[in-house]
């Protein structure tokens, strides 16, 4: 416990705003005290934990509903790389049917002509329905399948063998940001490969421990197995602060 | 008009430009959707504090003292409507179960998503007397005399309650060992 003055003056110093002469008076009782310093260490740290807690994106239609009970439409329809382009679309429809039918056929003919263009697949990949079974890729045998439908988040994971060895794909579609993390369990630097179908709705970091998506919207995954034989494959997805857990085989 | 500053907004506002507020909106709507959404810790709720704060403020703009900064205004509305939020709500014990959630596993031990989560949930155990300050300081990024304007209360009052705030935070913290290292 220290006494409440030097830390006050530990808040002020990190909140910008000790004088000169304050600062000073902290800087040498901290070189001298070390209760004084793991106090500061203590409040940095706080400061840092409270900064890394992630800033949401507000939904597009908070914009819209407040425009709209003021009485004046919307001039712009923003829709930044990870906002949720889908929620953005259904307020679109609602908010002008003209706009927003002429907007999903031309959006939908795009990204069937890029996907075409990039994957080098049948368009009728992009009109696969979530509900539906993916579309393995060739000599894709299927080992496991599990349906999503979780606060929002709706797709499917499929595991199984490819041509690459041990592989999953994950199918999802969600409006809300959602953070997917999946690990081959117990073994680290187990990915061989990792392909996504549209990168602007999915950030994707890989480290040792597996690989972490931030997604939003809909887009399709796929995860290849390095050759070390494991037998599970554990996926996490969060939403906001509920998380689903599910685990599959990858060989039979 | 993107260029133009909260003032200017304001005026063209009174004076019937309604788009000037659509600017207004885009500026503010994430920052005061995070303000409302760590003090309500819910999306929906957040959501419809933030639009009735920018409705409100919206119909009162002829009260707003432009000698004030613009988001310290919309914010007090906005505090506001958070707490009348709070006030009609029934006890919520789920705010309870992320700080009481197991501790800390080995697993988790560089989980940042861990001390994360620990985080919101301290937050959402203090009092909201204090959870306002360390909301408006950390997610507004409101200084001490901003903050002052938001709550009604002397500067003087903000800095010692923030302090008391970020003391009470840090315990609850360190009882679940999510910042002492």
């Amino acid at each position: 416990m220290i006494d409440e003055r030097w830390d006050d003056l530990i808040q002020e110093e990190l909140d910008g705003v000790a004088t000169p002469t304050d600062r000073a008076l902290l800087y040498d009782r901290l070189a001298r005290d070390p209760v004084v310093r793991t106090a500061y260490e203590d409040m940095q740290r706080l400061s840092s934990a409270i900064r890394e807690v992630p800033r949401e994106e507000p939904p597009s239609s908070l914009k819209i509903a407040i425009m709209n009970a003021i009485g004046h439409e919307p001039v712009r329809q923003p829709l930044p790389v990870r906002m949720g382009w889908w929620a953005n679309l259904r307020n679109t429809f609602v908010a002008r049917p003209i706009w927003g039918g002429g907007f999903v056929f031309t959006t939908g003919l795009a990204v069937g002509l890029l996907l075409f263009a990039l994957v080098g697949r049948s368009p009728t990949l992009d009109t696969q329905g979530l509900t539906g079974a993916m579309t393995p890729a060739e000599h894709f045998q299927r080992v496991g399948q599990k349906n999503i439908d979780f606060n929002g988040v709706r797709g499917q994971m499929e595991t199984g063998l490819s041509g690459q060895g041990p592989c999953l794909y994950l199918d999802l579609e969600s409006a809300v940001p959602t953070e997917i993390t999946v690990g081959f369990l117990g073994q680290a630097n187990a990915f061989r490969g990792f392909h996504q179908e549209t990168p602007a709705n999915g950030q994707v970091s890989v480290d040792a421990g597996g690989v972490r998506i931030l997604h939003q919207g809909k887009n399709r995954y796929l995860l290849t197995e390095a050759p070390a034989g494991q037998s599970d494959i554990l996926v996490r997805i969060r939403v906001g602060d509920a998380t689903l857990e599910e685990r599959l085989p990858l060989i039979r | 008009m993107n260029d133009l500053d909260d003032k200017a907004l304001v005026t063209r506002c009174r004076n019937g430009e309604t788009a000037a507020f659509e600017i207004l909106v885009d500026r503010y709507q994430k920052v005061l959707f995070n303000v409302a959404l760590r003090m309500l810790h819910n999306r929906e709720d957040a959501m419809d504090a933030s639009q009735t704060a920018f409705v409100k403020a919206y119909e009162k703009l002829d009260t707003y003292d432009p000698t004030y900064k613009f988001f310290s205004w919309i914010y007090k509305i906005l505090v506001n409507e958070s707490l009348n939020q709070i006030a009609h709500r029934k006890p919520q014990d789920e705010l309870d179960s992320a700080i009481m959630a197991p501790g800390r596993t080995p697993e988790d031990e560089v989980s940042e998503e861990w001390v994360q989560e620990r985080v919101q949930a301290a937050i959402v155990k203090l009092p909201l007397e204090y959870r306002r300050l360390v909301v408006l300081r950390h997610f507004g990024d409101l200084t001490y005399r901003d903050m002052s304007l938001a709550l009604d209360l002397p500067e003087k009052t903000v800095k010692s309650r923030l302090f008391t705030a970020r003391r009470m935070l840090k315990d609850l913290l360190n009882q679940r060992g999510a910042v002492r290292a």
